[in-house]
């Protein structure tokens, strides 16, 4: 175990009656480094995200967060350890104003304290620290908007925001660029890679391959639940088994013609 | 001043303290209740068997009553953990009829008969009545409003605004939802319970269907009217819902077609209530601080 591993995941699997989601799967992530987790639909990559965040217990298999076992720790407890997430489909706080959303995610140590969740949370303190956050994504000037008014680019950068908040070490981003233009693709990589550099560990499902292979600085595919390969980006582009789950298996004259 | 305004007077701020209460749980934590009464009737049943079998004094009933309608209030949000919604709807409800049953037929609760000769709440050894009940209860009130004020300044106040927003999401900020629907369940059903004890003592005579599950559809009425999750949601409900009555005597038979004529209207016109956030009041206040601009 490397000094830089922050999230190791051996040998998990999830089933879900007769379904195997996740089957036997293993990897880690580093600091300062980005994990791209790609394949098909319904190759069990946020199962994965999920079971790491708590939202599910696998049903064999371990996940260590720098060395401790969190694998079936409840949501909350996890997310104050250091684990950070975005959702495929976003969850804001729809009746908050932007601000709020970031403010809320500020207290965390305080919702896990014993008394002092009763103390004020709207100061000057925590407006600033919420700015500071919004600046980051570029979305001060909407900092008083309600959550709920946004338009979906705006609310991905809002989510990534509120994990930020977290001040996490490991960032979960589950389809981060799902449904946005080209320039706003743009500027969302550059604050990805801003926040890779700044010493977290980015674990990122695509299916925006270009966007995946531009990114990542190793990858891992599923299918039907399984890891078929792992590497880095050149390496897992020209691999025939990943090709073949995107692709399917053609016959061999009609690969040639 | 009139004895009758008075008696108005006392049950509006008895109400707003209760839906004060309700309005934690439903309008701050987003868990919906239609059970409240039956903690406005546990509160207001256990300071009437302390004053009348024990023959403790209000003041002295008054922290065991918050406790345990607290007490129970915690094990009640206990279902809120694994139901929602509608679901958690129903289950509040069947608590309000168990509670309710409890009252009507256990003798030690005096059965279908009540509970009678309740003493006056005495300060100073004088019997407070009339206008000086009035002024004990806006006392609690603003008590109560203060707490349900300092609730959506403080850290746990924006917890329950996430839970009540999106519970998942709230776990991925560190929000425990065990904890925080919990907290809002126990300061919820606490003030109710203050409401009741208050009521015992006006009353001097209580029985089971005081609190009922109509009583708990009036006071859901009355935070959906004033303003849900609003501080001053639930004064400006119960004091509607109140005068109403009173106002059109005549219509008196015909009480709950206005609740709910009343409500209808506010859920066509006034979705977050009068107060809320889209609501007349605070549109007329945004207009007004840009000067009078729309």
């Amino acid at each position: 175990m490397s000094g830089s591993e922050l999230l190791r995941l051996e040998n998990v699997s999830k089933q879900f009656g007769g379904l195997h989601a996740v089957e036997d799967v293993s990897f880690s992530l580093n600091r300062n480094e980005i994990l791209g987790l790609i394949g098909p639909n319904g190759a069990g990559k946020t199962t994965c995200f999920n079971m790491i965040s708590g939202a599910l217990k696998p049903t064999a298999g371990k996940i260590f967060f720098k060395g401790t076992r969190i694998d079936g720790l409840p949501i909350y407890k996890i997310a104050s350890m250091g684990i950070g997430r975005t959702f495929q489909i976003v969850r804001p706080f729809y009746s908050l104003s932007v601000l709020q959303n970031i403010e809320a995610a500020l207290g965390m140590k305080k919702y896990q304290s014993k008394f002092q969740y009763w103390q004020k949370w709207d100061t000057h303190h925590t407006r600033q620290k919420a700015l500071e956050i919004l600046e980051k994504v570029g979305l001060a000037d909407m900092a008083d908007y309600r959550a709920g008014l946004l338009p979906l680019g705006n609310l991905r950068r809002l989510e990534i925001a509120r994990a930020l908040a977290l001040n996490p070490e490991v960032l979960l981003l589950d389809e981060s660029f799902s449904g946005l233009r080209q320039e706003e693709i743009n500027k969302l990589s550059d604050l990805i890679l801003k926040i890779k550099e700044s010493g977290v560990g980015i674990l990122l499902i695509e299916h925006n391959m270009r966007v995946a292979m531009g990114l990542s600085d190793r990858m891992v595919v599923l299918d039907h639940g399984r890891m078929i390969a792992s590497g880095g980006p050149d390496s897992i582009k020209n691999d025939p088994k990943v090709i073949e789950a995107y692709l399917g298996k053609g016959e061999k004259k009609h690969a040639a013609s | 001043m009139d004895s009758y305004i008075i008696t108005i007077g006392i049950f509006i701020a008895i109400n707003s303290i209760v839906v004060s209460g309700l309005n934690i749980i439903v309008g701050f934590a987003g868990q919906i209740s239609l059970g409240h009464a039956a903690f406005f009737g546990i509160g207001a049943y256990t300071a009437a068997i302390l004053a009348t079998k024990a023959g403790m004094s209000f003041w002295l009933s008054l922290p065991i009553v918050i406790i345990i309608t607290g007490t129970i209030g915690l094990l009640m949000g206990l279902p809120s953990l694994r139901v929602k919604e509608d679901f958690l709807a129903i289950t509040t409800i069947g608590i309000n009829f168990i509670v309710e049953a409890f009252f009507m037929y256990v003798p030690f609760f005096g059965g279908a008969l009540g509970i009678g000769g309740i003493p006056r709440v005495e300060l100073l050894g004088k019997p407070l009545h009339g206008f000086s009940f009035l002024v004990l209860c806006l006392s609690f009130l603003l008590v109560v409003l203060l707490v349900s004020w300092w609730f959506t300044k403080a850290w746990c106040g924006l917890a329950c605004f996430t839970l009540r927003d999106d519970e998942v999401a709230a776990s991925t900020i560190g929000v425990s939802p065990i904890k925080f629907k919990l907290l809002a369940f126990v300061i919820g059903t606490a003030m109710a319970g203050v409401g009741g004890a208050l009521y015992a003592h006006y009353m001097r005579f209580i029985s089971a269907s005081d609190f009922g599950f109509p009583v708990s559809v009036m006071m859901l009425s009355m935070l959906v009217v004033g303003g849900m999750g609003t501080v001053w949601g639930p004064i400006l409900g119960a004091a509607i819902l109140g005068l109403l009555p009173e106002i059109f005597r005549p219509l008196i038979d015909y009480r709950m077609l206005l609740y709910a004529a009343l409500l209808l209207l506010v859920i066509r016109l006034q979705p977050g209530g009068i107060l809320g956030d889209n609501g007349f009041v605070k549109t007329r206040l945004r207009i007004f601080s840009r000067g009078g601009k729309k």
